[in-house]
């Protein structure tokens, strides 16, 4: 599959505009920060705090509320999510300095089980999933999320609503060629996400990609 | 700067590793929903932490600008005294810097007045115009009058809610987060999603009325009929207080209370929608849809009109949200306007129970 050079934008790039426009004031910037944003914290929160979802929630907002005030030290050399990410580490081990006690360290697997915990029926996994239960599931949500926003959503849309390229490219606002190109770098950064994970996690799932891709171009 | 282009080693290969992402995405499915009313939380936090730290860095610099333009003010003024070699008497600006201004005029309807604080034992009054900014202690008056048309004031407070008056009322402007209504009708609306956490206070001689992130109404009556209440609340979302003679009364959504001038209440349920909210409409500041998606212009039409918003499908909330708005409602009501904005949008409207339903054209 041969991709054409398109007009979507470096997701680094992408970011450091929203931070910037965020500077300035920008509502509808503000909208994408959460929107995009603020549930994979969450999530990433809970998976480090196991049941406790009070004080994930908590943390969070915590969390949030101070980053948005110190968005001039986003250098973006790494991606926001991550930033933040960096950030809630901090809020949650401040938390347990104050409290006088250590972390309870929750193990990546164990967080399946709190989120599942608080997630409605409607919105929990396919049929499929029965198949499919625990850690992995946990580390292919935990890759969605570290993703630039767009590519994982435009993952979710194709893999799991089936909705065609063009309808994509609609939703992303753009062209069924940028739209390919988009899901392309998405598969790829997913790829090198999930494995990277697989490979920090004791317990990880034994699941392979076709070796002649096992290098995955830099994006 | 773009991304590198990176095309796949080979098809085959690219092609298995389409596969496997979408067996691993599949048997994985969607990523666990959150709350909804907690991740609302978290935004409303950071976005009121957000504003502050914006705010202050815009005051910082404007404290820094002020001075500059005090310095050339008070030359300027040296110079032209110096020139002429006359007096100068004290009058107010009629544009107030913002950074002490409490309210700013969005929609003025009909005859309605603006009496300055000062030293003056007459104060000025000044026609309210739109763009107007209320500094703190100023007096708005809005003429009694019998047409249904008369008229109607819509303020924007610095913390971002709506301010409603109709025709009959006087309201003092006391602070970003208080006013005192001395008489008539007073509507107000504070989107949770942009709630800041200050909460505005209502000074009345019949009570305090303090909202929690809210839609609520105070009317009040001088001179009021039987059965007719000296303070009538009506709440229309989220949870108001009533503090008299040093007793609290709450009245949450679908609420209307009635305090009076002896202290008893009375509660009865009220409709979030309907002709008796129709004012609300008329007062409301149009709406500059050029650039905002169809989903935030739904919601202010739904929060003007007191209707609940439902999407038929989440593939329509899906789209709306990404759907950009071009163009003007000028002239038209919040309920009126559905009909020029929807169809461009492939989507259709249904009123029907207090619901404003989307569904696909």
């Amino acid at each position: 599959m041969k991709i054409a050079s398109t007009d979507f934008p470096d997701p680094k790039e992408v970011e450091r505009d929203l931070v910037a426009r965020l500077l300035e004031g920008d509502e509808r910037a503000f909208e994408t920060l959460a929107d995009d944003y603020f549930p994979g914290l969450l999530r990433f929160a809970l998976g480090r705090l196991g049941k406790d979802y009070e004080l994930a929630r908590e943390l969070v907002q915590s969390t949030v509320c101070k980053a948005v005030t110190n968005l001039e030290t986003f250098r973006g050399d790494a991606s926001l999510f991550t930033w933040l990410c960096a950030c809630c580490r901090n809020e949650i081990a401040l938390h347990f300095r104050t409290q006088g006690r250590a972390p309870r360290l929750v193990e990546l697997e164990e967080t399946t089980p709190g989120l599942q915990a608080m997630v409605p029926p409607s919105g929990r996994r396919g049929p499929e999933a029965n198949v499919l239960r625990g850690e992995e599931a946990s580390l292919v949500h935990q890759t969605l999320d570290e993703l630039p926003p767009r590519y994982g959503k435009a993952l979710e849309w194709k893999y799991i609503d089936g909705l065609s390229v063009k309808e994509i490219a609609q939703r992303l606002e753009t062209g069924p060629k940028a739209a390919e190109s988009v899901l392309t770098r998405a598969r790829l950064a997913f790829r090198k996400g999930f494995e990277s994970l697989q490979t920090s996690s004791k317990t990880a799932p034994a699941v392979s990609f076709p070796q002649t891709l096992k290098k995955a171009p830099q994006s | 700067m773009r991304e590198p282009i990176n095309p796949p080693e080979n098809s085959v290969a690219d092609l298995e590793n389409e596969k496997a992402v979408s067996s691993l995405l599949q048997k994985a499915g969607h990523r666990p929903d959150l709350p909804e009313e907690d991740l609302l939380q978290i935004k409303q936090a950071a976005k009121a932490e957000w504003r502050r730290h914006l705010s202050q860095k815009k005051g910082a610099s404007e404290v820094h600008r002020d001075s500059y333009k005090w310095a050339w003010s008070l030359a300027a003024a040296a110079m032209i005294l110096l020139a002429l070699g006359i007096g100068w008497r004290w009058s107010l600006p009629s544009d107030f810097p913002s950074s002490s201004a409490v309210a700013q005029v969005q929609f003025v309807q009909g005859a309605a007045s603006l009496f300055l604080p000062g030293a003056d034992p007459e104060p000025r009054s000044l026609p309210l115009a739109n763009d107007s900014k209320i500094p703190p202690g100023s007096i708005l008056e809005i003429p009694a009058t019998e047409d249904s048309g008369g008229g109607l004031v819509a303020l924007k407070l610095t913390s971002g809610a709506s301010l409603r008056l109709a025709a009959g009322s006087r309201l003092r402007a006391q602070g970003p987060s208080k006013v005192a209504l001395e008489r008539g009708l007073l509507y107000f609306d504070e989107d949770p999603t942009f709630h800041d956490g200050l909460a505005l206070e209502v000074e009345t001689p019949y009570g305090t009325v303090r909202h929690i992130g809210t839609q609520f109404e105070v009317k009040l009556s001088e001179q009021p009929g039987d059965q007719e209440a000296n303070l009538r609340l009506r709440v229309r979302e989220g949870l108001v207080e009533v503090d008299f003679q040093g007793t609290s009364h709450r009245a949450e959504k679908g609420i209307e209370l009635a305090v009076f001038a002896d202290g008893s209440t009375l509660r009865q349920e009220i409709l979030s929608y309907g002709p008796h909210w129709q004012w609300i409409q008329n007062s409301a500041p149009v709406m500059e849809i050029e650039g905002t998606t169809a989903f935030d212009y739904l919601r202010w039409v739904a929060r003007e009109t007191g209707l609940e918003l439902i999407f038929t499908s989440s593939d329509l909330k899906t789209s709306a949200g990404t759907t950009i708005l071009h163009g003007s409602i000028q002239g038209l009501q919040p309920q009126q306007s559905l009909a020029v904005v929807l169809p461009g949008c492939d989507l259709q409207h249904h009123i029907t129970d207090g619901r404003l339903e989307i569904r696909s054209l």
